[in-house]
């Protein structure tokens, strides 16, 4: 049973794996191990571990002090030193509840207080060390009235999870993570304050991994300086290794691109199913969530737009394949660029979250119409939008036809293939009638009237004029109201369908520009 | 395609079909309409589409059938079988059912649109 305790493993609870994947980081910044070195160290040298090598990295990343940063490197050379410090306390039984813990944690202590008097972020040992982080503002040795003596015994607490010293570690609320509720704002809530008492058998160094949560996370920028987009981004999955492996080549991406850091979520998808395919985990793109915030509001005290987003297994089965995938992994404007709200969006992000695309393409080709902004439709937004679209009408229709159950045999066992086959049927049959429309007019300052005449129609979702806008011009052109593709496929696909007709329509309409 | 039910309350008579609902088979109705006007002459198809395509948009049907009717009032098989069909499927159709059985039936003329070489035999038979 100690052995389970002892190795490094997901809970499948996101948000304790989030701090798991943060202690992760944050041992791999500071002292270099990569996964399977940390796992090792636990192994061999748990209480060295958690008790020496982490107070220190954890202590010197969150040390607020203007001096910190002149001196990194003579903090490096130390925690190199601290190896061969721990090695002699590491001698004896690797008994938690012997006396060696405190001793290893108190140890380092002294060490971390004499480098800090060294450097000069505080003037005597006997000082209160200023850690600051805004997650845990408050939270034990966070807070700015203990002295050096109480934020150590608070932080040794913290770690060994003593509950019985300290009365603030029964409990898991708003002082330790701003996600969480406060038992006094809420006292009326059945589950607040969240014991910890159910951890101490699974997890017990709770914690730790608590502390470390916000280092799970990664920062992406985007846009100009005054308007700048950023995001902070986390991608979880069940599975330890996968999820770190992940992280980490999404990280080392984002370092080697300089400019336009967003970009990198597009790049790396191609990453993930690769390494997906590697692994052959299949599974894992169900089980793929990614959870963004945009900042911590240090005074608001709270996270300013917190999400969490899961692939749903429809989605999912549909992104494998990968011409859908790399159609659908693109970024758009749809909304004038004088306005003030978010601009850009990323077709694959919206799809995932389930939001249709069909609105936002719409926009598009209506900015497009209007000239408005730089707006191009070249071939790759052509491909795009087609697929999109063909997607999104297939899905409608597959829910439609399907009695109203998640849980069917198409989940279950065939992982939406059918529906996968069609929409990749109807993309091959659509590209090539669709492009056909072109030939309703040799003039292409003709063609962009009719466009706009149609667009306008599907805005106002009026199938009536839509069609009689159509044909009337079609049928100037017999050659064209002859041929038997487009007939049909304007037949089966736009009079006889009702639900998802808008999207082919608009799919005719960009064909036409 | 079914009539949908909340047609119903819009109806102030309603075809005596039984309990069944109407259902409008628009396949079937496009293809018999392809027969029917195969061997009319272009020149008049082009005239009858555009006359049927502004009775569809403006949701005349009584001018849409009248317009219709006209053109296969001949006495010869097929046209009875369109008539037939029609017979089946007229009633006073709500807004979208109509949409849809319209168009049908012009993308159907449409589609038999035979290019240059019959527009000549057409001005003749005019």
């Amino acid at each position: 049973m100690s052995k389970m305790k002892k190795d490094l493993e997901f809970t499948g609870n996101w948000f304790l794996d989030a701090g798991i994947l943060g202690f992760i980081n944050l041992m791999e910044e500071f002292y270099g191990w990569n996964l399977d070195e940390l796992k090792k160290r636990i192994r061999k040298e748990y209480n060295n571990v958690y008790y020496g090598y982490f107070p220190f990295a954890y202590i010197f990343k969150n040390l607020k002090h203007p001096n910190k940063n002149l001196f990194e490197m003579k903090i490096k050379e130390e925690s190199k030193r601290l190896e061969k410090e721990l090695k002699e306390l590491g001698k004896g039984s690797e008994n938690e509840k012997s006396p060696n813990t405190e001793k290893i944690f108190n140890r380092v202590w002294e060490i971390i207080c004499k480098l800090c008097k060294d450097i000069g972020v505080i003037n005597d040992e006997k000082d209160r060390l200023p850690l600051y982080l805004s997650a845990c503002k408050n939270f034990l040795f966070f807070n700015s009235s203990m002295k050096n003596e109480e934020q150590r015994k608070s932080f040794y607490s913290a770690i060994s999870f003593d509950t019985k010293s300290r009365e603030i570690l029964k409990k898991i609320d708003k002082t330790i993570n701003k996600l969480l509720p406060s038992e006094k704002e809420f006292p009326n809530i059945y589950y607040t304050p969240i014991s910890t008492e159910q951890f101490k058998s699974r997890l017990d160094k709770l914690f730790v991994y608590l502390l470390c949560f916000i280092y799970a996370f990664e920062k992406y920028e985007h846009g100009p300086k005054k308007n700048r987009d950023i995001k902070n981004v986390m991608f979880y999955s069940n599975d330890l290794k996968f999820c770190y492996t992940v992280n980490k080549r999404l990280k080392s991406c984002k370092e080697k691109s300089s400019s336009n850091q967003y970009n990198i979520l597009r790049k790396t998808w191609e990453q993930i199913i690769d390494l997906l395919v590697e692994h052959k985990s299949i599974w894992s793109i169900e089980n793929m969530y990614i959870i963004s915030y945009k900042k911590l509001d240090d005074q608001e005290q709270m996270f300013v737009e917190f999400e969490y987003i899961s692939i749903p297994k429809l989605q999912a089965s549909i992104i494998l394949d990968d011409n859908i995938r790399e159609a659908l992994n693109h970024e758009i404007q749809f909304r004038n660029e004088k306005s003030n709200v978010k601009k850009f969006c990323w077709l694959l992000e919206e799809f995932i979250k389930g939001k249709p695309l069909y609105p936002i393409i719409l926009n598009y080709v209506n900015l497009f119409l209007n000239k408005r902004d730089k707006i191009i439709l070249n071939k790759d937004h052509i491909k795009s939008f087609i697929y999109s679209l063909i997607v999104e009408a297939n899905i409608l229709d597959f829910k439609a036809s399907r009695r109203r159950n998640l849980f069917s045999e198409d989940f279950f066992n065939y992982n939406y293939s059918s529906l996968v086959e069609n929409i990749k049927n109807d993309i091959r049959g659509t590209s090539f009638v669709t492009s056909l429309i072109n030939k309703i007019s040799e003039d292409p300052e003709k063609r962009e009237i009719i466009a706009r005449d149609l667009l306008r129609a599907l805005y106002m979702r009026d199938k009536n004029k839509f069609l009689y806008i159509l044909l009337k011009n079609m049928n100037e052109n017999k050659e064209l109201s002859t041929n038997k593709n487009i007939n049909d496929w304007i037949f089966n696909k736009i009079i006889k369908n009702n639900l998802s007709f808008e999207m082919y329509c608009l799919i005719l309409i960009i064909n036409l520009l | 395609m079914e009539k949908s039910k909340s047609s119903e309350p819009r109806y102030y008579w309603q075809k005596v079909v039984g309990e069944e609902r109407l259902k409008i088979d628009l396949e079937k109705l496009r293809n018999i309409v392809k027969d029917v006007f195969k061997s009319e002459s272009d020149n008049y198809k082009q005239k009858l589409v555009y006359n049927l395509l502004e009775t569809v948009k403006n949701n005349d049907q009584k001018t849409f059938f009248y317009t219709l009717l006209r053109a296969i009032n001949k006495p010869e098989k097929k046209f009875i079988e369109l008539c037939k069909v029609l017979k089946e499927y007229y009633d006073v159709m709500p807004e979208e059912t109509f949409i849809n059985f319209g168009y049908s039936v012009i993308i159907g003329i449409m589609s038999t649109y035979e290019g240059i070489k019959s527009e000549k035999e057409g001005e003749e038979n005019e």
